[in-house]
């Protein structure tokens, strides 16, 4: 079972609201998930939102990010929001319902009204999709250009969002199917489920696999994770675990991957690796593969912390040699 | 002494607007419109009811018949090969290439389903357990016009038997006048007056005893109404109950159990987690064809028997306005010993 722990009453409120601010704080780029829905899917599940209809929100106790369950509670209520608001009827009905009968079902229904209103119209994070864009043919060539953003929320906990630049080629270049090699599908469906295994990889076992299928040429994978966000409710590990001196601490960390042919060279500037809970898969010879398809890779990481715990998370960075970017709240 | 010319005078009034047999009938037809829609709305939820749990009853089933595949197929040579191809063979998973792969999207996929199913049923309970509460405000609303229609026909009854009594003093006294005095004029004339009153209060002992018991039947229909709402709020809220602490145990897996599919240790899981889906789906099957066989017995029959009902309640009206063309006389008879069965220390 997924660790977790229920937050009610204050607790909830105010560690949605901070992890609001952390996610806005950290500046996050298009190559993390998108934020704005990441905020909004958050925003459902406040209680200043919901107005009491949920009696607290389940933190996943590996990551600090909401969990599973909780992010489905949102999907779910926004999904059935149009519909539950023509079901529930006029406002005013209900209002005066619950005024005449208050502390009954009237007082709840009119309640679900109001909460389903202010979520109807909102675009929540993806938990498991892709986008796939063209962004160039050469019919002279027959290649196609791709660039696929997927998006999820894995098993780990983490959000990642991986951006995959590549090109296709086809003899049959006329049809919109692809090709990858006997076990997949020629179809986009099957790319995304070969994408959505390799979500728990690390980038540059992604950018291998997908360089050993036909018909397709990697040019660059990108892979922003959020999270995880240790504090009170969530142990950090051992080597961030002296930040969190007192209970209002915490320590966000965004983990940043790009593998790319065009990246000057081999850079790895995560302090901590392991935060990507990436599967440990052995790849074999990592610096034969890089040297045979030619690609380099970049690693970073940045964090987000109190302002009086900046300075501490500074050294301890430093002191495996690595130089990150630290914002504050 | 003679009665004044003008209105008989006697001590008790009625409550509220008065009534006829055209408010009368405009009361019941109002009322009777309303019962009609509740009892439409209730045909409304109990389709509702139907598709919600055939929907949330398919989609858990899905999860079992996941569960069963990965049982029966993980016995075999070569299960994890075999998983994908077996996978496919699913019903709802028909026309779909599946990959090892994409085990964990489809398990998450499936779960989302059932969730939005539950909330939905959830949802519905509520509506369920609103409409019960407006139809007990009904029940208070049509309580209050029926003891206002009892208290006034107890006055009517008294009246008819308080001007009965007049008329029979006026008669003895016409009587005792002799034929043809001044004397037998006046009481004459005053029994003129006193019949006329009793042919309206007659007519109104009438209307209200007609009131009281048709808007009777109609709260009894309404409570009945409410009773079976309730039912079926109850039987649904136990329901979603149940099956929202299995879906929580299963969502809290459900991520880490796909993404290792091909592990044998968590298929086991799985199975175990899945295994508890089972109990869900019996219930949910014995719930829907136990709700449908209660809405047969109980609703069916109260739109027949209101119908039914509607028919008598013509026939009383019918006759009522029949019975203006009958002499004052036969009618005042029938009243008064309508009135003496219904004084008090008689009913």
């Amino acid at each position: 079972m997924t660790p977790s722990v229920r937050l009610t009453g204050p607790d909830e409120s105010a560690y949605l609201k901070r992890l609001l601010r952390i996610i806005r704080a950290a500046r996050l780029n298009l190559f993390f998930p998108d934020v704005r829905r990441i905020s909004d899917h958050i925003g459902v599940l406040r209680p200043e939102i919901h107005g009491g209809l949920y009696d607290g929100v389940d933190i996943d106790r590996r990551t600090g990010l909401p969990h599973y369950t909780a992010w489905i509670r949102g999907q779910t209520d926004v999904r059935l929001a149009p519909k539950m608001l023509a079901e529930l009827g006029d406002a005013r009905t209900l209002e005066a319902k619950a005024k005449k009968s208050p502390g009954t079902i009237h007082e709840k229904q009119r309640d679900k009204q109001r909460y389903y209103a202010k979520i109807e119209r909102k675009q929540l994070a993806e938990l498991g999709g892709m986008q796939v864009a063209l962004r160039q043919i050469d019919k002279g060539e027959s290649k196609a250009y791709f660039s696929v953003v997927f998006d999820k929320l894995e098993a780990s906990g983490l959000f990642v969002r991986y951006t995959i630049d590549l090109v296709q080629s086809t003899s049959a270049f006329g049809e919109t199917v692809v090709d990858l090699d006997g076990e997949t599908a020629k179809h986009t469906d099957a790319f995304a489920a070969l994408i959505y295994k390799m979500a728990s990889l690390d980038a540059e076992l992604t950018f291998l696999r997908l360089s050993e299928l036909g018909g397709m040429r990697v040019e660059r994978v990108t892979k922003g994770t959020i999270g995880p966000i240790f504090s009170r409710w969530v142990p950090a590990s051992p080597a961030l675990a002296p930040i969190l001196e007192s209970d209002d601490d915490f320590v966000a960390s965004f983990g940043h991957a790009l593998v790319a042919v065009d990246v000057a060279d081999h850079r790895d500037n995560d302090p901590f690796p392991e935060l990507s809970a990436e599967e440990a898969v052995d790849a074999g010879d990592r610096a034969a593969a890089r040297a045979k398809h030619g690609y380099h890779v970049f690693k970073d990481r940045k964090f987000v912390v109190p302002r009086a715990r900046a300075e501490a998370l500074r050294e301890i960075v430093g002191g495996v040699q690595k130089r990150c970017i630290i914002y504050t709240l | 002494m003679t009665e004044s010319r003008e209105q008989v005078e006697t001590s008790r009034t009625y409550s509220g607007s008065g009534i006829s047999v055209r408010s009368l009938e405009e009361t019941i037809a109002k009322e009777r419109k309303l019962q009609n829609e509740h009892i439409s709305d209730l045909g409304t939820l109990r389709g509702k009811n139907a598709d919600l749990q055939r929907a949330l009853s398919e989609e858990l089933k899905k999860l079992e018949d996941v569960r069963r595949h990965l049982e029966r197929e993980r016995s075999r040579d070569g299960f994890m090969a075999d998983l994908r191809r077996s996978i496919a063979k699913l019903p709802f998973f028909k026309g779909r290439i599946v990959t090892r792969s994409s085990v964990e999207a489809l398990l998450r996929q499936q779960y989302e389903l059932s969730t939005e199913r539950l909330k939905e049923a959830a949802e519905f309970a509520d509506r369920l357990t609103a409409a019960k509460r407006d139809l007990f405000d009904e029940v208070d609303r049509l309580n209050e016009k029926i003891i206002e229609s009892a208290k006034n026909e107890r006055v009517a009854a008294q009246t008819v038997l308080e001007l009965n009594g007049k008329l029979e003093t006026a008669r003895a006294k016409e009587a005792a006048a002799g034929p043809g005095t001044v004397e037998a004029r006046e009481f004459g004339a005053e029994i003129d007056r006193i019949e006329r009153e009793l042919t309206e209060h007659s007519a109104k002992l009438e209307l209200y005893d007609t009131a009281e018991e048709r808007l009777d039947r109609l709260k009894d229909s309404t409570r009945h109404l409410a009773d079976t709402i309730g039912h079926l709020a109850r039987d649904l809220t136990a329901y979603v109950t149940v099956a929202s602490e299995k879906l929580d145990l299963i969502g809290g897996q459900i991520q880490a159990i796909g993404a290792a599919a091909d592990a044998s240790l968590v298929l086991l899981e799985l199975q175990a987690s899945l295994e508890s889906l089972t109990e869900s789906v019996n219930y949910t099957t014995r719930f829907v064809s136990e709700t449908q066989v209660y809405f047969s017995e109980q609703v069916d029959g109260m739109v027949e028997e209101l119908s039914l009902y509607d028919e008598e309640t013509e026939k009383v009206l019918a006759k009522n306005a029949a019975m203006n063309q009958l002499s004052a006389e036969m009618r005042i008879a029938e009243a008064v010993t309508t009135a003496l069965a219904k004084a008090p220390g008689n009913e």
